[in-house]
């Protein structure tokens, strides 16, 4: 169930946070356990017993290293990280990775012809890489003393399926949410920032992201001998702008209802498009992610502590996990080594400002192509599929052919004009916190606009979204 | 924000969010008619299906369909598109043309494909389908209703560089109707290509279909074919203008519609009702007209059967009715694809098979219409040219072959004589029939499998025999029934 769908927004949600409000102070956790577990079931059936199971083995775990710590039983607490850690991994292995490592050891045994693994493709549970590494940072940072372990099992299940964050993120560690596991309030303060956020985020996904959706799909799902240079360039600009404003409002939608329920959720995004390094990218984009890979893997494998080869090879662990964190495909494994690669060659030039550089403009301009080249390894089927497209765009051939010109509407131009607009505004503009939180007549007009007028007619948009009619009227 | 601001932000969230939920809760729902379809049903909740995605999707399905206001925010969506972005909000089976002219896009995306058969081989299987009927002892019209771009090519406006390919196809078509016509071949292709070349529009505008004038003037030309002498000028009343909502509007949410003159045959003394049987009830896709007639008055038809589609939904009623004491207009997607018997719904209407053969047994015309995009796949197979050869062969020049057995020895002359030879067998046993031929240079020697018979329907089997070998000897095998089983072994000649 995703959120710009109608059984969400007209059904699932006002009954949850409806029920949420109404239930009294101590029944609002088992209210909320309730609803996160019913909307995990709704999308992911009996997977949800691996989530229980997930549960399960990191409270204990948990338990288990914050006891040890709190015994200074240094040798206890590692085992209890340990158990977490491994059994997370293995989780996340064995579902997301099983059938990709198995197929490609089958290739490798069928090309050597020593023979292939007999193997039926496992299904995936939804949320999975969310799920897990939120469990991980539970059981982290309670054996760190950074936040005190829950005592109440239901309040640990809460956090690791609250509903919000569940399957798309943002990634919430335990301490930045633990105090307001065990005790919060929801001001109309809070409520009123919480729904401007989620409608801008609901926006900004059905307004935007779908609208230019279109674009790149043609695109991508050309022939790569059909696809003229000019339609590679729009469809991996369409694409840029989907992922971003579908990824970010998304997480804007998360942090507006979690908001409305009395969380604090981490920002995800900070206008990345206006990065004016691949160093600056990663610290505005998927920032919850980000942060995980460099608190929980990059400082304790050493950092940019040791030598230079060190951190190089550092670096490189880390985005290749980074990559592969977004799916079993090569495509994702090489997203994740370009990146890698170039964070190094900015090491090495030194060229990686995060403020205040000179030809700002030229930089970001510069970062982006190199971002949006990325995104082609990243939206790629595959990796052949992906040096087609580079090609494409690289050797110049006129025109943008049929399939991808019948899907540039009025609709999707404009949409894709004010995705690409976006990056222009000035670099630490966040619409949607400004919106949240800003005070002043601009802002006000703004939310007014947004409430208003863009909400009810993205609700329409949505509503069209379920328009199935027959075709053979009267007959 | 202010207090009040945030208190009113929260209303209107609750009002947005939740009202739709309350007034479902109140019995209010979206208008089930707007999209033409069977809503989803309720969904079958049980605890043990709590694990069960798919009671989830019941639900979501069920729920959707109905939560009020949806059908609002379809067409407030759809008329913002069309009206002020000029978009189609539903591209995949919408395609806007010059000046607000609508089009189906499968028109032409379905045939811009190099898969498609040779169009001499479509005209041969319409010929062949046609020479059944014809020879049968039934008057016979056939004719291809083409497609509205094929017409009205000025309207296509940008959508041009699309169609341009299967415009090729259409051409090569026409091109081989016109060599080699198929039996009863009606060219109202040619008639519309005609009225258009002359300013005339005979289509509609927000339609997929043939406008009333267009229609009439390809009735008049079956009626021309079927009743020569019949049709009268005189006869046709053009009513006054009046608005109609096109399918392709209806199919992008829109509730606009457009400005038609309707144009109908009236006959002295002729009253055409309809009327409708157990099938007709259970599908919209067959309709029956019936004549009520005053004294004196006549029809030159008796009983007519009409295989057509939605086309046909235009002129039926209005110009061929008039004409024939019957018609009974049976839709090909009722008779199905693959003996899966459907109506356009797709709730299986086992009945209408039946019905077809039974009107066709007591017919005296049959017409045959189709559309051009689907003529394609429609006459690529034999399945229905097959049924109707192994249902009418008793009207045919036969010859019934004797002999039971697991292997049947067939005549030496087969090949030899009048008339093209298909073999039919027909069981009244449980299995589906399974029948191969085979053939021997002389006694003795080992049979060798030359052929395979099509089974249009699980009891019947045909083979042709066209190129059956005019020396040693040849014979069926009959498989999946026991020879006792047996009711018919027949050469029938087309």
């Amino acid at each position: 169930m995703v959120f710009s769908s109608i059984e969400f927004l007209f059904l699932f949600m006002p009954v949850a946070i409806g029920a949420y409000f109404v239930v009294p102070r101590a029944l609002k956790n088992h209210v909320l356990l309730a609803a996160s577990l019913l909307f995990y079931t709704w999308g992911g059936g009996a997977f949800v017993f691996i989530l229980a199971a997930s549960i399960a083995v990191n409270y204990w775990a948990g338990g288990f290293a914050a006891a040890a710590r709190e015994q200074g039983n240094d040798r206890r607490r590692a085992i209890g990280v340990a158990v977490g850690v491994a059994a997370n991994v293995a989780l996340l292995g064995y579902f997301k990775y099983a059938n990709f490592f198995v197929d490609q050891l089958n290739s490798v045994g069928d090309a050597l012809g020593i023979g292939t693994i007999a193997w039926t493709n496992i299904g995936l549970p939804i949320g999975i890489s969310f799920f897990t590494f939120q469990s991980m940072s539970y059981t982290i940072d309670v054996a760190m003393g950074r936040a005190e372990r829950l005592r109440n099992p239901f309040d640990f299940a809460l956090f690791v399926s609250l509903f919000p964050q569940l399957i798309a993120g943002p990634i919430v560690r335990y301490h930045q949410i633990a105090d307001q596991l065990r005790d919060r309030r929801t001001r109309i303060d809070d409520v009123a920032e919480g729904v401007v956020r989620f409608a801008h985020g609901l926006v900004k996904k059905v307004l935007i992201a779908d609208s230019v959706a279109v674009i790149a799909d043609a695109a991508f799902g050309s022939n790569p001998s059909d696809l003229t240079t000019g339609a590679a360039w729009l469809g991996v600009a369409a694409y840029t702008v989907q992922i971003y404003f579908d990824f970010s409002g998304y997480s804007d939608m998360a942090i507006g209802l979690g908001r409305v329920l009395g969380f604090h959720f981490p920002e995800n995004f900070n206008r990345p498009y206006s990065a004016l390094s691949i160093t600056d990218f990663w610290r505005r984009w998927h920032i919850t992610l980000s942060s995980f890979f460099r608190d929980y893997l990059y400082v304790p494998l050493g950092g940019s502590r040791g030598s230079t080869a060190a951190t190089y090879r550092n670096l490189v662990v880390v985005f290749l996990l980074t990559g592969l964190w977004h799916g079993a495909n090569w495509t994702f494994v090489a997203w994740g080594a370009y990146h890698g690669a170039l964070l190094i060659i900015e090491r090495v030039t030194g060229q990686r400002p995060t403020e205040g550089a000179s030809l700002p403009w030229l930089r970001r301009g510069f970062v982006l192509l190199l971002v949006m080249i990325g995104w082609v390894l990243f939206r790629a089927e595959s990796l052949p599929a992906a040096v087609e497209y580079l090609r494409a765009m690289f050797t110049f051939t006129g025109g943008v052919g049929a399939a991808v010109g019948d899907v540039i509407t009025v609709k999707a131009t404009i949409a894709l004009a004010i995705g690409a607009a976006s990056v222009l505004l000035p670099g630490r503009f966040v619409a949607g916190v400004e919106l949240q939180q800003r005070v002043g007549a601009v802002p006000a007009v703004a939310r007014a606009a947004l409430m208003g007028l863009a909400l009810p007619y993205t609700l329409m948009v949505v509503a069209s979204g379920s328009f199935s009619p027959f075709l053979y009227f009267q007959f | 924000m202010r207090r009040t601001t945030a208190f009113a932000y929260s209303i209107v969230a609750a009002l947005v969010f939740l009202g739709p939920l309350l007034l479902f809760l109140a019995g209010m729902r979206s208008d089930p008619k707007f999209e033409n379809r069977r809503l989803a049903p309720a969904p079958d909740l049980e605890i043990t299906r709590l694990l069960d995605t798919a009671m989830y999707q019941e639900a979501t399905a069920f729920f959707v369909d109905r939560v009020p206001l949806r059908d609002l925010g379809v067409r407030v969506d759809a008329w913002i598109d069309f009206h002020v972005l000029g978009d189609t909000p539903n591209p995949k089976d919408v395609a806007i043309g010059k000046d607000g002219w609508l089009f189906n896009p499968v028109t032409y995306t379905a045939t811009c494909t190099d898969d498609l058969p040779d169009p001499e081989l479509i005209v041969a299987n319409a010929d062949l389908l046609m020479s059944v009927l014809a020879e049968s002892g039934r008057d016979v019209a056939f004719t291809i209703s083409p497609q509205k771009r094929t017409i009205h090519p000025e309207y296509l406006g940008g959508l041009k560089e699309q169609a341009a390919c299967a415009e090729e196809h259409s051409t090569a078509l026409h091109d081989a109707l016109l060599a080699d016509p198929p039996t009863g071949y009606v060219d109202t292709w040619g008639i519309l290509l005609q009225a258009s070349a002359e300013g005339e529009i005979v289509y509609f505008r927000d339609d997929g279909h043939w406008n009333f004038v267009g229609a009439a003037r390809s009735a008049a030309a079956i009626v021309e074919q079927l009743w020569p002498g019949a049709w009268s000028e005189e006869d046709v009343v053009v009513g006054e203008d009046s608005e109609r909502a096109g399918n392709l509007a209806l199919q992008m949410g829109l509730t606009s519609t457009e400005t038609i003159t309707p144009v109908w045959v009236e006959r002295e003394g002729v009253t055409v009702l309809a009327s409708k049987t157990q099938a007709a009830k259970q599908t919209p896709a067959v309709r029956i007209y019936r004549l009520e007639l005053a004294q004196g008055a006549t029809a030159p038809g008796v009983s007519t059967l009409a295989l057509g589609d939605s086309f046909m939904g235009f002129t039926a009623e209005e110009h061929l009715a008039p004409y024939t004491e019957s018609l009974v207009w049976i839709n090909w997607r009722t008779i199905g694809r693959s003996g899966s018997l459907s109506n356009p719904a797709g709730r299986p209407v086992p009945e209408a098979e039946e019905l077809l053969l039974d009107t066709l047994a007591g017919a005296d015309s049959v017409i045959v219409q189709t559309v051009e995009w689907e003529v394609w796949q429609r006459l690529s197979s034999m399945r229905l040219t097959y049924l109707l050869l192994a249902s009418l062969s008793e009207d045919l020049p036969h010859q019934d072959i004797a002999a039971r057995g697991t292997v049947v020895g067939l005549p030496a002359d087969v090949s030899l004589g009048s008339g093209r030879p298909f073999l039919v067998v027909r069981t009244d046993g449980e299995g589906t029939l399974n029948v191969r031929l085979l053939h021997r240079d002389g006694p003795g020697a080992e049979w060798t499998e030359i052929g395979r018979g099509e089974s249009p329907r699980s009891d019947l089997a045909v083979v042709d025999l066209r190129d059956l070998p005019t020396t040693g000897e040849s014979a069926i095998r009959i498989r999946n029934v026991d020879s006792s089983q047996i009711e018919i072994i027949r050469i029938v000649r087309v």
